[in-house]
C-alpha cells in the first residue's frame, strides 16, 4: 500500500515538474513576438501584440479583420497600450472556429485561429425538461427545458419542435417570444404554449384549436444543433413523450392535500403530497414553514416526484408544537390555475368564488 | 517645512476658491457620469433631449443613457441590403451569431440606434451613419437607472438554489414624463405594465397594473402585454397595446392607476398563430395610422378615424360572424417585418427578412403609399 502510494506521489511529482516545464516553455513562446489571445469567461477577448512585433504602431495603421473571402472590413474595437505591447479588444469577442488577420500600414503581420472549445466542454445536454410526468392536461401552459450549460438564446422557435402521433410537426403550437424567457445563467428556458389558443373564444383558439387534444399522444423534439452559449452544442436529439388527457379547471387546493407530519426531536422531513402536479419553477419559491412565534423555520425544501410533492428538511430537529404551512396564492398547477383564481374565469359562471388572499395557511401540531 | 506649508495653504486657498467659483455642473435629468452595468440590451426607446432608455431583461432595470445626439437633422435615407452581413463583417463574425433586438430612432436627429447580441450573449449598441454602424460607448456616460422592483425571494438563501423567477421586458415606451414598461414573467401569465416618472426617482411608487383580458364577455384572463404605443383617440389620451393573444386594446391613459384592475377594450382581434412585434402611431395627409408588425403576418394598418368610430367592444358576447369583427385594419403588402420605428409622421425605419433571404433595414419615404 505504502508503495503504492508513493509511486503516485513520485508519478505526481513528475507531472508537475513536467507541467511547470511545458508552462515555461509555452509562455516563453507567447512573450516572444508572437500575438497572443487574452480570455475571460472562456471568451476570447481581445489580442495582444508584442511590442516585440511593431515597437510602437501608429494605431490608425493597425487593423484586425475576420478572415473570410472577400472581407476587407475591420473589426469594431479598442486599441490600448500595455506593458507588454498593444490590445486590441473587439466590441463582441472573437468567435470560436474563426480566423483573425492583424494587419499593419495594409499588410497582414499574422493570422490568429481562435480554437473551438475542447471536447469535454462542447458536449451539452438536456438534464430535464418539466413538467416531468408523461400525461398532461389539455390546457397544459408550459414547459421547462434544463439545460447543462449556457445556450444561446433567441433560436428555441427552431430547435424546439412538437409532433403528433403521426411525427407530423404542429405549427403555432408555442408563443414565439422575443427576448425569449431564460434564467439569468441561461440553462432554463420557458415556453408558453400558445394562449391564444388555449383561451377559449379567441380567435386563435376557434381558428386552430387548443394546441394539445385530449386522448392524442405528443413528442417534444429538442434538435441537437442548439448551440451553446459560448460554442458546442447538444450532445444528441432529445425528446419527450406525453398523452392528453382533460382539461384541467380547477384551482390547486392545500386542504386536500396530505400532510407526513415528523416526529419531534428527528429531523425528519415534513412531506406534503398534492396528488397532482404543480408548476416546477413556482413550487421552489413559493412554501415556508412557521413556528407558533410566527417565526420561520431555516432548512431545504426538495420537490418531490413528478413534482405531486415537496419535502421540507429542517437545518434543527423539531420541537412539540403548533406549525404552520404558508403557501403563497400565486402557485399554479400545470393549466395556470393558482390557488385564488382559475387561469380563465368564465364569467357567466356565478358560482361562489372563494376568497382571495395571498396566502393559504395549512396547520399542524407535533405531539410526539 | 514651513514653505511646503506656505505652498499647501496658497494652494488649498486656490482650490476653495475653484470650487466656489466653477461650481460642478449639474446634469439634467438627475444623471450621474458613470459606467452603467448593462447586461443585456434587449429594448430601446428614445425620450426627451436624446435620452435613450435601455431596457436591460438580464438585469431587469432600465437604463437611462444620455447620447448627447440632441442636434435637431434632416431624416437621411436609409437602405442597407444584408444588414446581418454587414453587421457581422463588422464585429468579425459570421451572420448567424448576431441578432438585432431592437431598433430605435432619435426622434430629434432622427438617427437610427440598433441593440445588437452576440451568440455569447455580449450586447452592444450602434448607430447608424450612411452605410457604416458606429459603436455608442457606454462607458463613462451620463446615466441613471431604475430598477424594475423585480425581488427574487429572499429565500434565495434558504438552500432553494437561484430563484427561478425570469422577467423580461416586452416593450419601452416614452410620453410626457412617463417611461412606460411592459414586463413579461415565466411564472405567472400576466403583465406587469409600470409608468414610471422621468426624470427617475428614488421612491418607487409607480403604477404597477393588474391588466385583464375578456374573450367576448365569457372568459376572463390576466394577460401580457407584448407590444404597445400611445396615440389621441377623440382628444383623449390612449395607450394602445397588443397582447401576446395578438387582441387590439385601448386603455386611456388617465385610468392606469397604480393597484387597479384594468380591462382595456378589445378593438380588433388580428387571428392566430401570431405573434405582435411593433406598433406604431403614424400621420399622411393629415391621416394618422396605427401601424403594427407582425411575427406571422404581413404588417397591418388601422386608421385612427375607423378607432374612434368604434365605439363596441369585444368583450362583449359575439354574436354575428367572428372572422371579421373589430376595427377594419388593412394588411399593407409587406412580409416578415421583424422590426419597426418612426422616422418622422409619415416615414418608418423597417427591418425586413425579404423574400430572397436577404435581412434588409430601409427608410419608407420613397413607398408613401404604404400610408395611404
Amino acid at each position: 500500500m505504502n508503495c503504492s502510494r508513493f509511486q503516485i506521489r513520485l508519478c505526481a511529482l513528475h507531472s508537475l515538474i513536467f507541467f511547470s516545464l511545458f508552462l515555461v516553455v509555452s509562455c516563453g513562446k507567447k512573450s516572444g513576438n508572437e500575438i497572443s489571445i487574452t480570455w475571460e469567461n472562456e471568451r476570447a477577448v481581445g489580442l495582444v501584440i508584442p511590442a516585440d512585433l511593431l515597437g510602437k504602431p501608429d494605431f490608425a495603421q493597425l487593423t484586425v479583420r475576420l478572415v473570410q473571402e472577400g472581407n476587407s472590413v475591420p473589426i469594431l474595437g479598442e486599441l490600448q497600450e500595455i506593458d507588454t505591447g498593444v490590445l486590441f479588444t473587439p466590441l463582441i469577442p472573437f468567435t470560436r472556429g474563426q480566423s483573425y488577420a492583424v494587419l499593419y500600414a495594409g499588410s497582414v503581420i499574422e493570422t490568429i485561429a481562435i480554437p473551438e472549445l475542447p471536447d469535454d466542454e462542447a458536449n451539452l445536454a438536456v438534464t430535464e425538461i418539466y413538467p416531468t410526468q408523461d400525461t398532461l392536461p389539455e390546457n397544459q401552459l408550459k414547459l421547462f427545458i434544463k439545460f447543462s450549460r449556457p445556450m444561446r438564446e433567441g433560436e428555441s422557435a427552431s430547435y424546439v419542435t412538437l409532433l403528433n402521433s403521426d411525427d407530423d410537426t404542429l405549427q403555432g403550437v408555442f408563443l414565439d417570444l422575443q427576448p425569449e424567457l431564460w434564467n439569468e445563467n441561461q440553462t432554463m428556458l420557458t415556453l408558453w404554449l400558445d394562449p391564444g389558443r388555449i383561451k377559449r373564444d379567441l380567435i386563435p383558439n376557434r381558428e386552430m384549436g387548443a394546441p394539445l387534444e385530449t386522448g392524442q399522444s405528443y413528442r417534444v423534439v429538442i434538435s441537437e444543433r442548439w448551440k451553446g452559449k459560448l460554442g458546442g452544442k447538444l450532445d444528441q436529439v432529445y425528446v419527450k413523450d406525453f398523452v392528453v388527457t382533460t382539461r384541467d379547471s380547477t384551482s390547486p387546493n392545500p386542504l386536500t392535500w396530505i400532510l407526513d407530519i415528523p416526529k419531534a426531536g428527528t429531523s425528519e422531513s415534513a412531506n406534503l403530497d398534492f396528488s397532482e402536479a404543480l408548476d416546477f419553477s413556482l413550487l421552489q419559491e413559493v412554501f415556508r414553514i412557521k413556528d407558533k412565534e410566527n417565526q420561520k423555520i431555516t432548512g431545504k425544501w426538495e420537490i418531490g416526484f413528478e413534482e405531486k410533492g415537496i419535502q421540507f428538511t429542517p437545518e434543527i430537529p423539531w420541537k412539540k408544537g403548533k406549525y404552520v404551512v404558508e403557501i403563497e396564492s400565486r402557485l399554479e398547477d400545470l393549466a395556470g390555475n393558482n390557488l385564488n383564481r382559475l387561469f380563465e374565469i368564465d364569467l357567466l359562471n356565478h358560482s361562489k368564488v372563494a376568497e382571495a388572499s395571498d396566502f393559504k395557511k395549512l396547520e399542524f401540531e407535533i405531539r410526539e | 517645512m514651513k514653505k511646503s506649508a506656505v505652498i499647501f495653504g496658497v494652494c488649498a486657498l486656490f482650490a476653495v476658491i475653484a470650487a466656489f467659483t466653477f461650481p460642478g455642473k449639474e446634469l439634467p435629468y438627475n444623471l450621474k457620469v458613470g459606467t452603467p452595468e448593462i447586461k443585456s440590451i434587449t429594448s430601446l426607446a428614445f425620450g426627451p433631449d436624446g435620452i435613450l432608455f435601455i431596457g436591460d431583461s438580464k438585469s431587469a432595470s432600465v437604463f437611462a443613457v444620455n447620447t448627447k445626439d440632441a442636434s435637431s437633422s434632416e431624416l437621411q435615407s436609409i437602405n442597407i441590403a444584408g444588414i446581418d452581413k454587414k453587421l457581422a463583417a463588422t464585429l468579425g463574425t459570421t451572420e448567424d451569431n448576431l441578432s438585432i433586438l431592437d431598433i430605435a430612432v432619435n426622434p430629434i436627429s432622427k438617427r437610427v440606434y440598433l441593440a445588437v447580441q452576440s451568440g455569447d450573449g455580449t450586447p452592444v449598441l450602434l448607430s447608424i451613419e450612411g452605410e457604416s454602424f458606429v459603436p455608442v460607448s457606454l462607458k463613462d456616460v451620463e446615466f441613471d437607472a431604475v430598477a424594475l422592483n423585480n425581488s427574487p425571494a429572499e429565500d434565495a438563501k434558504d438552500g432553494r438554489g437561484r430563484p427561478l423567477r425570469v422577467s423580461s421586458i416586452s416593450d419601452l415606451g416614452y410620453a410626457d414624463g412617463k417611461l412606460m414598461v411592459s414586463g413579461l414573467s415565466n411564472q405567472e401569465f400576466s403583465s406587469t405594465f409600470r409608468s414610471i416618472p422621468f426624470p427617475f426617482t428614488n421612491a418607487q411608487d409607480y403604477a404597477s397594473l393588474e391588466i385583464f383580458h375578456a374573450a367576448h364577455g365569457r372568459y376572463e384572463t390576466t394577460s401580457p402585454i407584448k407590444t404597445f404605443t400611445t396615440a389621441e383617440v377623440n382628444g383623449k389620451n390612449y395607450l394602445i397595446a397588443s397582447y401576446t393573444c395578438t387582441p387590439l386594446v385601448l386603455f386611456p391613459m388617465d385610468e392606469l392607476k397604480a393597484g387597479t384592475h384594468v380591462k382595456g377594450r378589445t378593438i380588433a382581434e388580428m387571428g392566430s398563430g401570431n405573434q405582435p412585434l411593433d406598433l406604431v402611431s403614424m400621420e399622411k395627409d393629415g391621416k394618422s395610422f396605427l401601424v403594427m408588425a407582425n411575427s406571422n403576418r404581413p404588417v397591418f394598418r388601422v386608421d385612427f378615424a375607423d378607432i374612434e368610430k368604434f365605439q363596441g367592444s369585444l368583450t362583449e358576447p359575439v354574436t354575428a360572424n367572428y372572422a371579421t369583427e373589430g376595427v377594419d385594419f388593412v394588411s399593407i403588402p409587406m412580409t416578415n417585418v421583424l422590426q419597426l420605428d418612426k422616422m418622422n409622421d409619415d416615414t418608418m425605419v423597417i427591418l425586413q427578412r425579404k423574400s430572397n433571404g436577404s435581412l434588409d433595414l430601409w427608410s419608407t419615404e420613397e413607398s408613401g403609399n404604404l400610408l395611404k
